[in-house]
Protein backbone atom coordinates (compact mmCIF):
# COMPACT_ATOMS: atom_id res chain seq x y z
CA UNK A 1 0.00 0.00 0.00
CA UNK A 2 1.43 3.40 -0.77
CA UNK A 3 2.17 5.92 2.02
CA UNK A 4 -0.49 8.26 0.82
CA UNK A 5 -3.18 5.63 1.14
CA UNK A 6 -1.81 4.17 4.29
CA UNK A 7 -2.26 7.97 5.49
CA UNK A 8 -5.77 8.27 4.09
CA UNK A 9 -6.77 5.09 6.04
CA UNK A 10 -4.57 5.91 8.91
CA UNK A 11 -7.55 7.95 11.95
CA UNK A 12 -5.19 9.51 13.47
CA UNK A 13 -4.02 10.77 10.60
CA UNK A 14 -7.89 11.77 9.73
CA UNK A 15 -8.26 13.31 12.85
CA UNK A 16 -5.70 15.53 12.27
CA UNK A 17 -6.41 16.58 8.71
CA UNK A 18 -9.84 17.86 10.54
CA UNK A 19 -7.81 20.30 12.79
CA UNK A 20 -5.71 21.27 10.10
CA UNK A 21 -8.87 22.41 8.49
CA UNK A 22 -9.53 24.18 11.83
CA UNK A 23 -6.94 26.03 11.91
CA UNK A 24 -7.00 27.38 8.63
CA UNK A 25 -10.41 29.16 9.56
CA UNK A 26 -8.49 31.55 12.11
CA UNK A 27 -7.85 34.82 11.31
CA UNK A 28 -4.51 35.79 12.80
CA UNK A 29 -3.10 39.49 13.32
CA UNK A 30 -0.12 39.75 15.55
CA UNK A 31 1.56 41.95 13.05
CA UNK A 32 0.66 45.54 15.12
CA UNK A 33 1.82 43.91 18.01
CA UNK A 34 5.30 42.93 16.77
CA UNK A 35 5.83 45.96 15.04
CA UNK A 36 5.53 48.02 18.36
CA UNK A 37 7.63 45.27 20.26
CA UNK A 38 10.31 45.90 17.93
CA UNK A 39 10.44 49.50 17.82
CA UNK A 40 10.57 49.01 21.91
CA UNK A 41 13.60 46.97 21.77
CA UNK A 42 16.68 49.72 20.67
CA UNK A 43 16.28 49.39 17.03
CA UNK A 44 19.87 49.59 16.32
CA UNK A 45 20.97 46.92 19.00
CA UNK A 46 22.12 44.88 16.97
CA UNK A 47 24.06 46.88 15.29
CA UNK A 48 25.78 48.76 18.31
CA UNK A 49 26.05 45.24 20.34
CA UNK A 50 29.44 44.99 22.29
CA UNK A 51 31.62 42.75 20.78
CA UNK A 52 30.63 38.89 21.11
CA UNK A 53 33.02 38.23 23.52
CA UNK A 54 31.63 40.05 26.10
CA UNK A 55 28.05 39.43 25.34
CA UNK A 56 28.76 35.62 25.83
CA UNK A 57 30.06 37.02 29.05
CA UNK A 58 27.98 39.28 30.51
CA UNK A 59 24.77 36.96 29.55
CA UNK A 60 26.68 34.05 30.86
CA UNK A 61 27.10 36.09 34.15
CA UNK A 62 23.37 36.97 34.41
CA UNK A 63 22.19 33.64 34.00
CA UNK A 64 24.61 32.32 36.39
CA UNK A 65 23.91 35.33 38.61
CA UNK A 66 27.66 35.78 39.25
CA UNK A 67 30.45 38.06 37.64
CA UNK A 68 32.66 36.42 35.36
CA UNK A 69 36.16 37.13 34.63
CA UNK A 70 36.41 37.93 30.77
CA UNK A 71 38.32 34.63 30.10
CA UNK A 72 36.39 32.75 32.01
CA UNK A 73 33.83 31.36 29.75
CA UNK A 74 36.51 29.99 27.98
CA UNK A 75 38.75 28.63 30.74
CA UNK A 76 35.50 27.00 32.06
CA UNK A 77 35.42 25.15 29.02
CA UNK A 78 38.98 24.53 28.76
CA UNK A 79 39.88 25.88 25.14
CA UNK A 80 39.67 28.98 23.67
CA UNK A 81 36.35 29.71 21.62
CA UNK A 82 36.02 30.88 18.23
CA UNK A 83 33.77 33.89 17.55
CA UNK A 84 31.26 31.48 15.94
CA UNK A 85 31.39 29.22 19.11
CA UNK A 86 30.55 32.33 21.33
CA UNK A 87 28.01 33.38 18.82
CA UNK A 88 26.09 30.22 19.47
CA UNK A 89 26.62 29.93 22.75
CA UNK A 90 24.91 33.48 23.27
CA UNK A 91 21.91 31.39 21.20
CA UNK A 92 21.77 28.88 23.56
CA UNK A 93 22.04 31.40 26.48
CA UNK A 94 19.12 33.85 25.13
CA UNK A 95 16.93 31.37 23.91
CA UNK A 96 17.56 31.44 20.28
CA UNK A 97 18.77 27.96 20.36
CA UNK A 98 17.74 25.96 23.45
CA UNK A 99 19.31 23.12 25.59
CA UNK A 100 16.51 20.68 25.91
CA UNK A 101 15.93 18.36 28.77
CA UNK A 102 15.59 14.69 26.90
CA UNK A 103 11.88 13.60 27.56
CA UNK A 104 13.16 10.72 29.39
CA UNK A 105 15.19 12.12 31.95
CA UNK A 106 11.54 14.19 33.31
CA UNK B 1 -12.76 36.92 -2.54
CA UNK B 2 -11.57 34.11 -5.12
CA UNK B 3 -8.69 35.94 -5.82
CA UNK B 4 -7.36 35.99 -1.97
CA UNK B 5 -8.43 32.47 -1.44
CA UNK B 6 -5.90 31.33 -4.15
CA UNK B 7 -2.93 33.69 -2.74
CA UNK B 8 -3.74 32.16 0.79
CA UNK B 9 -3.43 28.88 -0.71
CA UNK B 10 -0.66 30.30 -2.53
CA UNK B 11 1.03 31.52 0.39
CA UNK B 12 0.35 28.08 2.71
CA UNK B 13 1.76 25.61 0.42
CA UNK B 14 4.03 27.61 -1.31
CA UNK B 15 6.98 26.43 1.28
CA UNK B 16 6.54 23.13 0.39
CA UNK B 17 6.01 23.34 -3.31
CA UNK B 18 9.22 25.16 -4.01
CA UNK B 19 11.66 22.57 -2.43
CA UNK B 20 10.46 22.28 1.23
CA UNK B 21 12.60 23.52 3.85
CA UNK B 22 15.18 22.63 1.60
CA UNK B 23 16.44 26.40 0.23
CA UNK B 24 14.86 26.41 -2.76
CA UNK B 25 14.16 28.57 -5.52
CA UNK B 26 11.83 30.86 -7.20
CA UNK B 27 10.18 34.36 -6.24
CA UNK B 28 8.85 33.98 -3.27
CA UNK B 29 12.25 32.66 -1.97
CA UNK B 30 14.61 35.88 -3.81
CA UNK B 31 11.94 38.00 -2.40
CA UNK B 32 12.02 36.66 1.28
CA UNK B 33 15.65 36.93 1.01
CA UNK B 34 15.67 40.60 -0.25
CA UNK B 35 13.63 41.37 2.45
CA UNK B 36 15.75 39.40 5.34
CA UNK B 37 18.65 41.36 3.99
CA UNK B 38 16.72 44.89 4.15
CA UNK B 39 15.07 43.95 7.87
CA UNK B 40 19.20 43.13 9.04
CA UNK B 41 20.07 46.84 7.92
CA UNK B 42 17.74 47.81 10.84
CA UNK B 43 16.23 51.11 11.53
CA UNK B 44 13.12 52.11 10.32
CA UNK B 45 13.40 50.52 6.55
CA UNK B 46 14.88 47.31 8.18
CA UNK B 47 12.24 47.41 10.73
CA UNK B 48 9.40 47.59 7.39
CA UNK B 49 10.87 44.52 5.96
CA UNK B 50 10.67 42.47 9.03
CA UNK B 51 7.26 43.66 9.24
CA UNK B 52 6.52 42.28 5.95
CA UNK B 53 7.87 38.79 6.66
CA UNK B 54 5.84 38.67 9.72
CA UNK B 55 2.80 39.32 7.34
CA UNK B 56 3.93 36.38 5.73
CA UNK B 57 4.64 34.16 8.37
CA UNK B 58 1.99 34.86 11.40
CA UNK B 59 -0.99 32.73 10.19
CA UNK B 60 0.92 29.44 9.91
CA UNK B 61 3.56 30.19 13.09
CA UNK B 62 0.20 31.08 15.21
CA UNK B 63 -1.75 27.94 13.76
CA UNK B 64 1.62 25.62 14.79
CA UNK B 65 1.85 27.13 18.33
CA UNK B 66 -1.90 27.00 18.91
CA UNK B 67 -2.00 23.24 18.12
CA UNK B 68 1.19 22.88 20.19
CA UNK B 69 0.46 24.85 23.24
CA UNK B 70 -3.73 24.42 22.78
CA UNK B 71 -4.67 27.79 23.27
CA UNK B 72 -5.03 30.89 21.07
CA UNK B 73 -3.73 33.63 23.69
CA UNK B 74 -0.38 31.62 24.75
CA UNK B 75 -0.10 31.03 21.33
CA UNK B 76 0.05 34.28 20.22
CA UNK B 77 2.33 35.54 23.37
CA UNK B 78 4.63 33.12 22.13
CA UNK B 79 4.52 33.77 18.06
CA UNK B 80 5.51 37.58 19.16
CA UNK B 81 8.16 36.33 21.26
CA UNK B 82 9.66 34.55 18.79
CA UNK B 83 9.58 37.13 16.13
CA UNK B 84 11.45 39.53 18.12
CA UNK B 85 13.91 37.05 19.00
CA UNK B 86 14.61 36.27 15.28
CA UNK B 87 14.59 39.96 14.30
CA UNK B 88 17.41 40.55 16.99
CA UNK B 89 19.26 37.47 15.60
CA UNK B 90 18.66 37.79 12.26
CA UNK B 91 22.31 38.76 11.86
CA UNK B 92 22.99 34.94 13.11
CA UNK B 93 20.62 33.54 10.16
CA UNK B 94 23.23 32.05 7.60
CA UNK B 95 20.24 31.81 4.97
CA UNK B 96 21.60 28.01 4.26
CA UNK B 97 17.50 26.99 5.65
CA UNK B 98 14.20 28.68 4.78
CA UNK B 99 12.93 31.25 6.98
CA UNK B 100 10.13 29.50 7.87
CA UNK B 101 12.22 26.59 9.00
CA UNK B 102 14.66 28.88 10.73
CA UNK B 103 11.55 30.62 13.53
CA UNK B 104 10.03 26.96 12.99
CA UNK B 105 12.84 26.22 15.33
CA UNK B 106 12.79 29.23 17.34
CA UNK B 107 9.48 28.63 17.87
CA UNK B 108 9.51 24.82 18.72
CA UNK B 109 12.28 25.97 21.66
CA UNK B 110 10.28 28.83 23.07
CA UNK B 111 7.18 26.57 22.93
CA UNK B 112 8.86 23.92 25.08
CA UNK B 113 10.38 27.05 27.29
CA UNK B 114 6.58 27.93 27.99
CA UNK B 115 5.05 24.93 28.86
CA UNK B 116 8.20 24.03 31.06
CA UNK B 117 7.55 27.30 32.72
CA UNK B 118 3.49 26.93 32.57
CA UNK B 119 2.89 23.50 33.45
CA UNK B 120 2.61 23.87 37.10
CA UNK B 121 0.05 26.55 37.13
CA UNK B 122 -2.36 25.92 34.24
CA UNK B 123 -2.26 22.31 31.97
CA UNK B 124 -3.82 23.29 28.32
CA UNK B 125 -7.25 24.46 28.82
CA UNK B 126 -8.69 22.16 26.43
CA UNK B 127 -10.33 24.94 24.43
CA UNK B 128 -9.65 24.77 21.15
CA UNK B 129 -10.54 28.51 19.92
CA UNK B 130 -11.17 27.10 16.41
CA UNK B 131 -14.06 26.73 14.50
CA UNK B 132 -14.47 23.94 12.10
CA UNK B 133 -14.45 25.40 8.82
CA UNK B 134 -18.25 25.72 6.98
CA UNK B 135 -17.22 22.62 4.13
CA UNK B 136 -16.36 20.54 6.49
CA UNK B 137 -19.33 20.79 9.03
CA UNK B 138 -20.43 17.15 9.81
CA UNK B 139 -21.20 16.37 13.18
CA UNK B 140 -18.23 13.75 12.38
CA UNK B 141 -16.01 16.59 12.12
CA UNK B 142 -16.94 18.46 15.45
CA UNK B 143 -16.78 15.10 17.21
CA UNK B 144 -13.16 14.13 15.55
CA UNK B 145 -11.80 17.93 16.67
CA UNK B 146 -13.10 17.85 20.22
CA UNK B 147 -11.45 13.77 20.93
CA UNK B 148 -8.36 15.47 19.44
CA UNK B 149 -8.03 18.02 21.19
CA UNK B 150 -9.33 16.45 24.30
CA UNK B 151 -7.00 13.37 23.68
CA UNK B 152 -3.57 16.15 22.84
CA UNK B 153 -4.31 17.39 26.63
CA UNK B 154 -3.49 13.94 27.94
CA UNK B 155 -0.42 13.53 25.99
CA UNK B 156 3.07 14.30 27.71
CA UNK B 157 4.45 17.73 25.53
CA UNK B 158 6.76 15.89 23.56
CA UNK B 159 4.55 13.60 22.75
CA UNK B 160 2.09 16.10 21.34
CA UNK B 161 5.54 18.29 20.05
CA UNK B 162 5.73 15.42 17.59
CA UNK B 163 2.48 14.70 16.36
CA UNK B 164 2.20 18.45 15.85
CA UNK B 165 5.31 18.52 13.35
CA UNK B 166 4.51 15.42 12.18
CA UNK B 167 0.34 15.61 11.28
CA UNK B 168 -0.11 19.43 11.14
CA UNK B 169 3.08 20.74 10.42
CA UNK B 170 3.39 17.82 7.68
CA UNK B 171 7.54 17.45 8.39
CA UNK B 172 9.24 14.36 6.76
CA UNK B 173 10.82 12.45 9.93
CA UNK B 174 14.29 13.73 8.52
CA UNK B 175 13.27 17.39 9.34
CA UNK B 176 11.78 16.68 12.31
CA UNK B 177 14.94 14.90 14.02
CA UNK B 178 16.99 18.09 12.62
CA UNK B 179 14.52 20.14 14.18
CA UNK B 180 14.56 18.35 17.55
CA UNK B 181 18.27 17.84 17.56
CA UNK B 182 17.74 14.09 17.70
CA UNK B 183 18.39 11.28 15.19
CA UNK B 184 16.41 9.66 12.87
CA UNK B 185 15.83 6.70 14.32
CA UNK B 186 15.14 8.28 17.96
CA UNK B 187 12.35 10.25 15.93
CA UNK B 188 11.01 7.38 14.45
CA UNK B 189 10.33 5.62 17.73
CA UNK B 190 9.47 9.19 19.74
CA UNK B 191 6.74 9.40 16.83
CA UNK B 192 5.68 5.46 17.01
CA UNK B 193 5.17 5.86 21.15
CA UNK B 194 3.55 8.88 20.48
CA UNK B 195 0.77 7.22 18.51
CA UNK B 196 0.73 4.88 20.35
CA UNK B 197 -0.21 6.89 23.63
CA UNK B 198 -2.52 8.69 21.53
CA UNK B 199 -4.63 5.73 20.85
CA UNK B 200 -4.38 4.62 24.27
CA UNK B 201 -6.06 7.72 25.28
CA UNK B 202 -8.51 8.13 22.61
CA UNK B 203 -9.68 4.71 22.78
CA UNK B 204 -13.20 4.70 21.61
CA UNK B 205 -13.44 8.15 20.28
CA UNK B 206 -10.61 6.97 17.78
CA UNK B 207 -12.66 4.05 16.74
CA UNK B 208 -15.77 6.44 16.03
CA UNK B 209 -13.89 8.53 13.87
CA UNK B 210 -12.72 6.34 11.68
CA UNK B 211 -15.75 5.25 10.94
Amino acid sequence: MSDDRRSANDPIHRMFRVLRSALRTMVVNIAPRVRRQVELVEPDARHRAPPVDDVARDTVSEALNMTLAPDTVSEALNMTLAPDTLGELVDIVTGVVTFRKEPDDE
Amino acid sequence: MITRLVSWWYRWRAPRNHGGDGGGGGSDADRERALIERARSGGRRGQAAFAQLVETHQTWLVWFLQSLLGNRSDAEDVAQDVFVRAYLALDRFRGDARFRTWIRRIAINQAFNHQRAHRRHAAMDGTPDLEVPVTDTGAGSVVALDALMHGMEQLSYVSREILVLHHVEEMALQDIAQALDIGLSAAKMRLQRARQQFRVVLGEDLAESAE
